[in-house]
């Protein structure tokens, strides 16, 4: 089921149940009876939405809040996948992760200094970073967060040197290096399935890893 | 990211995504998820906290080689460097720019 559609980081726009979105159904139906009729109306939820009522109430309720903020913006394509539907895809991690081959992406707009930046709108690129790249050798492009304490640490977005003390640890079987990453404020939900998506899939199937970490921003 | 999550899956790999909106993620509805509670722009932990960002590297592997098919997993860790930022975060008051690279009008 297709509704409105997602971004794949931290930007833009609502997802705001309604009928006409069909993220619920509601049927109504009566029984006459002796004493009289009865009217009932059962009201059936997408597990989608049961979800995100469970979200924690401490967490911030950042689609509603960009639709507020973007409001001068174009209306953002977000994606939204019914579970019940479209439950997501599955493939069982069987092993330690101690025995993985591990591939990291970000969506937080890291690149190394000597690359090209970023641009914001509509960039489906994406950049290699190197796993032993130093913090300082680092830049981070993005226009959907607050990029400040990122650009002092990309740690913050993309954990290298972290990776690299779990890896020399035995903690991760291996890490694929380049880690890479990505601009994630893409407003075509259209253009990260049929063109970014496919890129990073052929990488990773490339460098043969058996577990990726997705960092979105 | 959730369409990337999605999209490796269906092709036999497994994926663990770590993220800090969770509604964004509940729409998306990638295979594994793993929530920690800071503000976006610090999924992975806090600037220069090399000890921090370590542990939370090891608690996400960890629980998201464990979770669910579409379950977002919350993982134990606080932000303690700016209390009270959910109330700001993505207001006006604490913000980024629009796409175009400018600050927000509004």
């Amino acid at each position: 089921m297709r509704v409105p559609s997602p971004p794949v980081g931290s930007v833009p726009v609502p997802l705001q149940p309604s009928p006409r979105s069909g993220l619920f159904l509601a049927v109504r139906f009566g029984l006459e009876t002796p004493r009289g009729p009865l009217r009932y109306t059962v009201r059936v939820e997408s597990p989608s939405v049961a979800e995100a009522k469970q979200a924690p109430g401490d967490s911030v309720r950042y689609i509603e809040r960009t639709r507020r903020l973007y409001a001068s913006q174009p209306p953002y394509d977000w994606v939204f996948h019914d579970r019940a539907s479209e439950p997501p895809p599955w493939s069982p991690i069987e092993g330690p992760v101690a025995r993985k081959r591990l591939a990291v992406v970000s969506s937080g707009g890291v690149h190394l200094a000597e690359q090209e930046p970023f641009h914001f709108r509509n960039d489906i690129s994406y950049r290699e970073i190197p796993i032993d790249t130093e913090a300082s050798d680092l830049r981070v492009a993005h226009f959907g967060y607050d990029t400040s304490d990122a650009k002092r640490d990309p740690g913050c977005v993309l954990p290298l040197r972290a990776l690299r003390e779990l890896s020399a640890a035995g903690e991760i079987g291996g890490i694929v290096d380049p880690a890479l990453s990505f601009m994630g404020g893409i407003y075509s939900a259209r253009r990260v399935r049929e063109e970014l998506a496919p890129r990073l899939r052929d990488f990773i199937l490339a460098e043969q890893a058996d577990l990726v970490l997705l960092v979105p921003v | 990211m959730g369409l990337i999550a999605r999209d490796l899956e269906a092709a036999g790999v497994a994926t663990i995504c770590l993220t800090s909106a969770w509604d964004i993620t509940a729409a998306v509805a990638p295979p594994r998820s793993v929530y920690v509670h800071h503000p976006l722009g610090h999924t992975a932990g806090g600037p220069g906290d090399a000890a921090g960002q370590r542990a939370l590297l090891r608690a996400a592997l960890r629980a998201g080689v464990a979770a669910g098919r579409g379950e977002i997993v919350r993982l134990p860790f606080r932000w303690e460097a700016e209390p009270g930022w959910e109330a700001r975060a993505y207001t006006p008051e604490h913000t980024a720019t629009g796409p175009d690279g400018k600050p927000l009008r509004d």
